[in-house]
């Protein structure tokens, strides 16, 4: 194959893989149902019209058949309503509107909390959410959360959602409580997958997963928090970890819980140093030796019909994204442990010219590959097994390896991440040329 | 038709005005309609001689879309029509939609039809995009802004102007000129004859300050109806004539604040 007239074609697919340089792009709304819709028998009124709830459920269906067509897919267990907000509202306010929908989710579902997010439309006009959810909790007698936020109308609002609903749960619900020392609390927004994934290291040092705060636990396992070891900051999105750190230390400071936050186990040496770190810091270093050794060897074993069949195999790697959302450590761990050939890595223009450099500095530290922009690129190659690409690529036979922008952590996720290649590299044409590299 | 809408700072006697100069059209025969757009509700009491007992946006509370034009729109004074959008109550929701519904709601009942006026009497300063759409969504072609010669009128004034200025360049709407109405302020007409001059406009009356429209109003009544041959009819008469044979339309030239006042201060100091 001629590799400049495959590149000459390369039109990205930019409506499917989009990053903005915004920090977020989604409503607080939308962080408030990840932080509480989960939990069990929770209700969450969205103080909003009613299109921002059908957006929401939308995106969870999606989101819950996405995992499941990977093998996971946790189903939201709270129930999500709208105080349904219509013109006269955003006119007259919408506070009796509120009272009423906190009322029917009160006697309809008997939660055993219910939680209010405010929209824009709230915001703009200013109804006053807090005074309602008291009044309306003395009539109701269950508990009536707020957070201070109010659709778009935060800074980076989807954590700021995020953050102020587990926030509200700690603050009522949470109590300090004598420690139970083989109990963990996770912090974050992480799939299964990767819950059972950090369940099987942290067996290595005979501790289990108490929870995932602030997502999935019923109000019971909510109130234990505090009885915790100690707690790990885990999922989170690349450089977006400031709101789940900010949850960890608050439980931190309030309930003397230590924190580890440092590294995530995502690829051979971060596994390894998040599993040192956890040796230390129970003071079992030896522990955490064995731990890393089992899972070479868990790996190695694993990883051996697929690394054969990847031996290499020649690859460029054509990068959109700027560091913030592009883990080169990891992708190269991958590329070296597989024996892969990488011919030419391509930086695309979609790469903002003050990131660039900054990039292609990241990337010469683990390769000697040479480097091209995409508007000087004029190279002709031979054939490649496959791309690592970070964006698709419209109209092209070449088969595509999707660099996910979240890496899937632990042994497990390196061994999908080879798993993936090798059957992409063995599909016929015919059945798919590209293939995410999630889990 | 002719679409006049009155602009200026709370309190400055912008529902006087407007009313008085209806009932001056009105005593012409020309066919009026004024329309209230402040949630408090009382821009057409001096015509009706009660306040509004039920406003567009009541209606649109109670009824949802099914109103009718008889509920909304009241004769006062000579046949004058009179309406008010109305509002929440003070700390609630959001005043400024409630004028774009309640004057979107006035179209679609062809309220104003057959009318030889229209004036718009709007809530003090244009204080978010609800109350500059009788400006913006070609309600309203000739403004007319109430002020005194105090610094915060001027001050709210010279803001209505900037108001007008932005929409002037992509629609019809100019300044028909500024209204003085007296606050005994020492050289206050001439004060207000060089800002309006310097923001490219004309002072088209002064109306000193007189009792008599005090009166009128607690016997809830216009200065045209309660006193009629009295002087201050009288400048409301002049004001009137003038708004409709008014041509001298412009768009104006808002000051910054810091020559706003050195301006006030130069005429306060003479």
């Amino acid at each position: 194959m001629n590799w400049k007239s495959w590149y000459l074609n390369m039109e990205i697919n930019k409506a499917k893989y989009r990053f903005s340089d915004t920090k977020c792009s989604s409503c607080s709304m939308i962080g408030v149902w990840r932080a509480a819709g989960y939990n069990d028998k929770s209700v969450i009124i969205f103080h909003s019209p009613k299109a921002c709830a059908h957006v929401t459920r939308e995106l969870d269906v999606s989101s819950f058949y996405y995992d499941l067509a990977r093998g996971c897919g946790q189903r939201s267990r709270g129930i999500l309503l709208a105080s349904n907000l219509q013109d006269q509202h955003s006119i007259f306010g919408g506070e009796e509107q509120l009272f009423a929908c906190i009322e029917y989710a009160a006697k309809q579902y008997q939660p055993e909390y219910i939680m209010i997010a405010n929209s824009c439309v709230a915001g703009i006009i200013g109804d006053d959410t807090k005074k309602v959810a008291e009044m309306a909790e003395e009539q109701v007698g269950i508990p009536v959360l707020t957070v201070p936020c109010y659709g778009f109308l935060d800074k980076n609002p989807y954590y700021a959602g995020y953050y102020y609903a587990a926030y509200a749960l700690i603050d009522r619900f949470m109590t300090a409580k004598p420690k139970n020392k083989n109990k963990v609390t996770l912090i974050g927004d992480i799939s299964e997958i990767t819950h059972h994934e950090l369940a099987r290291y942290l067996q290595y040092f005979n501790l289990e997963i108490g929870g995932c705060f602030p997502s999935g636990l019923s109000l019971d396992k909510i109130k234990q928090i505090p009885a915790s070891a100690f707690i790990i900051t885990v999922g989170g999105k690349v450089g977006k970890t400031e709101h789940l750190w900010r949850i960890a230390n608050l439980l931190a400071t309030r309930f003397s819980l230590s924190v580890l936050q440092d590294a995530f186990p995502v690829g051979l040496a971060n596994t390894a140093k998040w599993l040192g770190t956890i040796g230390e810091f129970l003071d079992q270093p030896e522990l955490a030796v064995q731990a890393i050794e089992r899972e070479k060897c868990y790996l190695d074993a694993g990883s051996t019909v697929f690394r054969k069949n990847l031996y290499h195999n020649h690859t460029a790697i054509i990068i959109g994204r700027s560091l913030e959302f592009f883990n080169p450590e990891w992708l190269f761990e991958i590329i070296v442990y597989a024996n892969l050939r990488v011919d030419s890595i391509i930086i695309l223009n979609v790469v903002a010219e003050k990131e660039r450099d900054q990039l292609m500095e990241a990337i010469k530290r683990y390769t000697d590959a040479p480097i091209y922009l995409e508007k000087d690129f004029s190279a002709e190659f031979t054939a490649l097994d496959f791309v690592l690409t970070t964006h698709e690529l419209k109209k092209n036979s070449v088969k595509q390896f999707i660099i996910p922008v979240f890496p899937p952590y632990g042994s497990n996720g390196i061994l999908r991440s080879l798993q993936q290649l090798s059957e992409l590299k063995q599909r016929k044409n015919h059945i798919g040329r590209s293939i995410c590299g999630t889990f | 038709m002719k679409k006049i809408a009155v602009y200026g700072k709370g309190g400055i006697g912008k529902s006087t005005t407007a009313a008085n100069v209806s009932a001056a059209l009105a005593e012409q025969n020309y066919k009026i309609c004024q329309i209230g757009c402040d949630p408090k509700n009382d821009s057409t009491r001096l015509l009706l001689g009660k306040i509004c007992p039920s406003t567009v946006l009541d209606c649109v509370k109670k009824y949802g879309d099914d109103i009718l034009l008889e509920q909304i729109l009241h004769y006062g004074y000579l046949d004058i029509k009179c309406a008010e959008a109305g509002g929440p109550e003070p700390g609630v929701g959001c005043a400024g939609r409630g004028i774009i519904v309640a004057l979107e709601k006035l179209k679609e009942l062809n309220a104003v039809n057959e009318c030889d006026y229209i004036l718009y009497d709007v809530l003090g300063d244009v204080v978010c995009g609800g109350f500059a759409v009788p400006i913006r969504e070609g309600y309203a072609s000739e403004i007319y802004i109430v002020s005194s010669g105090e610094l915060m009128s001027l001050y709210a004034a010279n803001n209505i102007a900037k108001g007008i200025q932005r929409f002037a360049n992509r629609g019809r709407v100019r300044l028909g000129g500024i209204i003085g109405n007296s606050r005994n302020i020492k050289n206050e007409k001439a004060l207000l004859e060089e800002f309006t001059k310097q923001i490219n406009s004309n002072l088209i009356a002064f109306i000193p300050r007189d009792e008599v429209v005090n009166q009128a109003e607690i016997h809830r009544k216009t200065v045209i109806e309660y006193a009629p041959d009295t002087p201050a009819a009288g400048v409301y008469r002049q004001l009137a004539q003038k708004i409709a044979s008014n041509s001298d339309l412009t768009i104006p030239k808002p000051l910054s604040f810091d020559e706003l006042e050195k301006l006030v201060f130069e005429y306060g100091n003479k």
